[in-house]
C-alpha cells in the first residue's frame, strides 16, 4: 500500500444505453425511507441533479474525501472520519451550515426540520440506494485522495459545472 | 381527518373568479368509495357540475388529483386531471407521469380543484399548503418549456415542478393538452383548453413535506418482492429498452396502424419508425423515467437536426403515419412542437390526416390551406398545419374545433372518413379485435386505449392463458369472439379505473400490463401498509365498477347513451392489410357486444344508461335520483 489514505464512496458508473441514470430518484426515496421512515427528497442524503429538457440526470452523494473540505471549515470539529465514512456528530454540530457550501460537489444539505447538515453515511456499510437502483448505475468505489477515479470524477465535475452554468 | 400515511387528507379549492382559496377534507367515505385520482375526480365533477355546463365556461371545474400510492417507488408518479371535456362533451380525464403529482403531495394536497375564471392570465404558486395567485402576464403566449423555465427563474428554484399550457391551450384548441414536467402530457379530451378558458397558464408546485408511510419496513419488504416479481415479466427488459415504440412492428403486422387516415391498416415504410431502427440510427439518446419508476420506458430522442424531445410514444408515431409519413426526424419535430404548444399528439395528427384526405378528394384546396399542398406524406405541410392549429390561423382555426365540427363544416360526405368515437380521434385501428375495439367504443371519455381496451386480446400479444382467463375473468375468452369481448372489457375497465385512482402506472400492473402482475390482492395489501386503511381484495372490483358507473351516469346526464357507443363509418368497411385484413364492424356485431356489455353492468340494455337501482346498489344515491328523472321525466 502506498500509505496515502483511501476512502470508499458512492459513485455513478454509467454503462452504455440503456444502463444510464434514468432520473427516477428511487435512490432519494429509499434514502429518506431508510433514514427517516418517510418519503421526502428533502431529507435524502443523495440527490439527483436533473435538467429535464436535455435528459440530464445525475445522482450526487458524498464521495467520502480522505481530507474533507467540510471538516476543515467546521468551527466546532463536528465532522470527522469514522467507520470509513465522513461523519457529522449532530450533538456537537451547532447547525451553522458552513459545511454546505464548502463541499465541492454539493453533497451536504440542511435537514428541513432539524436544520442540521445531513450527508451520506453509507448506511453503515451497505448503501441501500445501490441495492435499489433499478439500472444499477450506483456503485461503491475506492479512490485515493489526490488521485481521483478518472472514470467518475470528470463526469461529476462536468455535471456540476453544467448545472452551475445553467442555474446561475 | 388524519391518515397514518398515503393521503394528505386535504384538497385545495381555488376559485379564480373571486380569487378565494379554501381547503376541504378528504373524508374516509370518499376514500372508501373512490380511493383517489380518477375516481375522486369523477365523483367531484358529478357532484359539482350541473348537467349542461359549458366545458369552456367558468362553471366547469378542472381537478388535479393524486392517488394514495402516488409518490411511492412503484412507478407511481401519476397525475390525473379531470374536467368536462370541450372536445367530446363527456367527462374528460387523463393521466400523466413525471414528478408533478408527488410534488403536490409533498406540498400537502391530495388534489387541487380550480373553478371560475380569472380576469386576466394568472398562474398558481403552491408551496407547502400555501397557495398564491400570480399574474401570468410574463408567460402568456409562451410555450410550455419557456413557461417552465421562466417560473423556475422567477422563484430561483430549479426543482420547481410545473404544469402548464402553451399557446394552443390559451387559444382553446379543443384538443389542447395539459403538459407537466416539460414533456409529460395529460393528452386527451382538451383539458388544456379548459385551463385556457380559465385564464390559468400554469401551476408551479414545490413541497418539502413528508409522504408518510404507515408501516415503513413492511412496505419496503413488500415493494422489494413486488418489483422483483414484475421485473421477471416476459418482455419487461425489451419494453424497458424500447418503450412503446416497440409496438410499431406488431401494430403493422396485426394491422392496427392508421396509415393515410386509416385507409390502410399497415404503413409500408413502418420499419423507418421501428424501435430497432431508432436505436441503430442513434435516435435514442438515453432512457428516462417518471418519479420513482423502476421501468423507465421513456426515452430522450434526438433528431438528425439536433432537436431533443422526450418520449415519442407509439400512438404519436401511429398518428404520424396516419398522415402518410414514416420519418423519425419529422416525428421528433412533431412531438416537440405539440409538447411546446400543448397539443394532443393523437387528435392533432388525426385531424391533419383527415384534412389531408379532404385535400386529396378535392374537398379542400390550396385556397383553404394557405397554399400548402396538403397531400398525404407532405412533411413540411404536416408540420405547418401543426402551427396553424396551435395559432388558430387559416384552416387551423377550423381544425382546432376537432373532427366532428370540421367534418360538419366541410360537409360533402367528409364525415365518412372522420375517424372518431364521441368526437375523440382513434389512435389505432380497432377492426378484427373485438376486445380492443369495444374498449374504445364504450370508454367514458371517447376513443381511448387505456380505459377498457384489452391488450391481451390482440393477436400479437395474447398473453393471457385460458387458466388465467377462467380465474381472473370467470370465463375463457376467445380473443376473436364478439360475444366474449364484453367480458374482457368489463374485467379490464374496472382494473384500469382502480389503477388510475390509486396512482399506479398501467405498465407494471394488471390488467393492462398483463395478467398476474400486481392486482387487487396486492393493491389491498399495499394500501394497508401505506395508509393503514383496510379495503378487502374483493372490494376493489366494486370500486372499479362504481367509478365506471359514476362516469357513465355523468355522461348520461349530458345525453350520451347507446346511440353514442358506436364506430366511425370507416370501421364498418373491410380493413386493408395486415393480419386483420378483411375484418370490419357490422351493426350486428356491435349489438352483440353492447347488449352483453350493458347486461354485465346491469344497465338498461335499450339505452345503455345505468339503472337507478344499480346506482343505489353501488352507494350512489344522488346520481340514482338524477338518472331516475332522466329515465322517467314525468316522475
Amino acid at each position: 500500500m502506498s500509505g496515502e489514505p483511501t476512502m470508499t464512496g458512492i459513485c455513478v458508473v454509467e454503462g452504455p444505453f440503456p444502463d444510464n441514470c434514468i432520473g427516477c430518484r428511487t435512490c432519494e426515496l429509499i434514502c429518506s425511507m431508510v433514514h427517516e421512515g418517510v418519503i421526502n427528497s428533502e431529507k435524502s442524503r443523495i440527490r439527483v441533479r436533473r435538467e429535464e429538457r436535455h435528459g440530464f440526470s445525475y445522482p450526487v452523494a458524498c464521495i467520502q474525501c480522505a481530507d474533507p473540505e467540510c471538516a476543515k471549515v467546521c468551527p466546532v470539529g463536528a465532522i470527522c472520519i469514522s467507520g470509513g465514512a465522513v461523519a457529522i456528530d449532530v450533538d456537537t454540530c451547532v447547525g451553522c451550515g458552513k459545511c454546505v457550501p464548502a463541499c465541492p460537489i454539493g453533497a451536504i444539505r440542511l435537514h428541513p426540520t432539524t436544520r442540521k447538515p445531513i450527508k451520506c453515511d453509507l448506511c453503515g456499510g451497505v448503501p441501500q440506494c445501490i441495492e435499489w437502483c433499478p439500472r444499477k448505475v450506483l456503485k461503491l468505489r475506492r479512490h485515493q485522495h489526490g488521485k481521483p477515479d478518472y472514470r467518475v470524477e470528470p463526469m461529476l465535475v462536468n455535471a456540476i459545472a453544467e448545472l452551475n452554468g445553467e442555474e446561475s | 381527518m388524519g391518515y397514518a400515511g398515503g393521503y394528505c387528507g386535504r384538497i385545495a379549492v381555488v376559485d379564480l373568479s373571486d380569487r378565494s382559496v379554501e381547503t376541504i377534507e378528504v373524508t374516509s367515505d370518499l376514500v372508501r368509495r373512490f380511493l383517489g385520482g380518477r375516481g375522486l375526480g369523477a365523483y367531484l365533477l358529478s357532484r359539482d357540475l350541473q348537467a349542461g355546463t359549458d366545458p369552456l365556461s367558468p362553471e366547469n371545474e378542472i381537478i388535479f388529483e393524486t392517488g394514495p400510492l402516488t409518490g411511492l417507488w412503484l412507478s407511481a408518479g401519476r397525475l390525473h386531471i379531470s374536467a368536462r371535456s370541450p372536445l367530446t362533451g363527456t367527462i374528460g380525464d387523463g393521466n400523466s407521469g413525471g414528478a408533478w403529482a408527488p410534488e403536490l403531495k409533498a406540498a400537502g394536497f391530495d388534489a387541487l380543484i380550480v373553478r371560475g375564471r380569472a380576469d386576466s392570465p394568472v398562474f398558481l404558486w403552491v408551496r407547502d399548503t400555501e397557495i398564491q395567485i400570480h399574474s401570468a402576464d410574463g408567460s402568456w403566449g409562451k410555450t410550455v418549456g419557456e413557461t417552465t423555465e421562466l417560473l423556475r427563474q422567477q422563484f430561483n428554484d430549479p426543482d420547481l415542478k410545473v404544469v402548464a399550457i402553451g399557446p394552443a391551450g390559451e387559444r382553446r384548441v379543443r384538443f389542447a393538452c395539459v403538459m407537466n414536467d416539460y414533456a409529460r402530457a395529460v393528452g386527451q379530451g382538451g383539458l388544456g383548453a379548459v385551463m385556457g378558458s380559465k385564464n390559468l397558464k400554469a401551476i408551479a408546485v414545490r413541497g418539502h413535506g413528508d409522504f408518510r408511510i404507515a408501516r415503513p419496513q413492511q412496505t419496503m419488504d413488500f415493494l422489494r418482492e413486488t418489483i422483483a416479481h414484475v421485473q421477471k415479466k416476459p418482455g419487461f427488459d425489451y419494453f424497458k429498452r424500447m418503450g412503446t415504440t416497440s409496438l410499431i412492428a406488431p401494430s403493422n403486422e396485426v394491422g392496427y396502424a392508421c396509415y393515410n387516415n386509416m385507409q390502410y391498416t399497415r404503413c409500408p415504410d413502418a420499419d423507418a419508425l421501428s424501435s430497432e431502427h431508432l436505436q441503430e440510427n442513434g435516435y435514442f439518446r438515453k432512457s428516462m423515467a417518471c418519479y420513482g419508476c423502476f421501468l423507465g420506458c421513456s426515452h430522450l430522442m434526438v433528431s438528425k437536426r439536433g432537436t431533443f424531445t422526450e418520449g415519442i410514444e407509439f400512438g404519436t408515431l401511429n398518428e404520424v403515419t396516419a398522415c402518410g409519413i414514416a420519418d423519425a426526424d419529422v416525428a421528433i419535430e412533431y412531438n416537440l412542437l405539440c409538447n411546446e404548444y400543448s397539443l394532443d399528439t393523437f387528435d392533432t395528427g388525426h385531424v391533419i390526416a383527415f384534412a389531408m384526405e379532404c385535400f386529396e378528394k378535392g374537398l379542400l384546396t390550396k385556397a383553404d390551406t394557405g397554399g400548402i399542398d396538403l397531400r398525404f406524406g407532405n412533411r413540411e405541410g404536416f408540420l405547418a398545419m401543426v402551427d396553424q392549429i396551435a395559432t388558430r390561423s387559416g384552416l387551423g382555426d377550423l381544425l382546432a374545433e376537432g373532427l366532428v365540427h370540421a367534418a360538419e363544416t366541410i360537409g360533402r360526405g367528409s364525415d365518412e372518413f372522420a375517424n372518431h368515437i364521441k368526437g375523440m380521434a382513434l389512435d389505432t385501428d380497432i377492426r378484427g379485435m373485438p376486445g380492443w375495439g369495444l374498449g374504445y367504443i364504450v370508454s367514458s371519455i371517447g376513443a381511448d386505449h387505456l380505459r377498457g381496451a384489452t391488450s391481451f386480446t390482440i393477436a400479437a400479444s395474447r398473453t393471457m392463458s385460458q387458466e388465467q382467463s377462467r380465474r381472473l375473468i370467470g370465463k375463457e375468452i376467445d380473443p376473436s369472439s364478439y360475444e366474449d369481448a364484453p367480458w374482457a372489457v368489463w374485467y379490464e375497465e374496472k382494473g384500469d379505473a382502480v389503477q388510475d385512482s390509486l396512482g399506479l402506472c398501467k405498465f407494471i400492473s394488471s390488467p393492462h400490463g398483463g395478467p398476474d402482475l400486481i392486482y387487487y390482492k396486492e393493491y389491498s395489501e399495499l394500501l394497508y401498509l401505506v395508509s393503514g386503511i383496510e379495503i378487502p381484495e374483493e372490494e376493489f372490483d366494486l370500486i372499479g365498477e362504481r367509478i365506471i358507473n359514476v362516469e357513465r351516469a355523468f355522461n348520461a346526464r349530458e345525453g350520451f347513451g347507446r346511440k353514442d357507443d358506436t364506430v366511425p363509418p370507416r370501421m364498418r368497411e373491410p380493413a386493408r392489410g395486415g393480419y386483420n385484413k378483411g375484418t370490419f364492424y357490422s351493426q350486428e356485431m356491435l349489438d352483440v357486444m353492447l347488449d352483453g356489455y350493458y347486461r354485465l353492468h346491469k344497465w338498461d340494455v335499450k339505452t345503455g344508461i345505468p339503472t337507478p337501482e344499480r346506482l343505489r346498489e353501488l352507494d350512489l344515491p344522488v346520481l340514482a335520483d338524477q338518472i331516475a328523472r332522466i329515465s322517467n321525466p314525468s316522475r
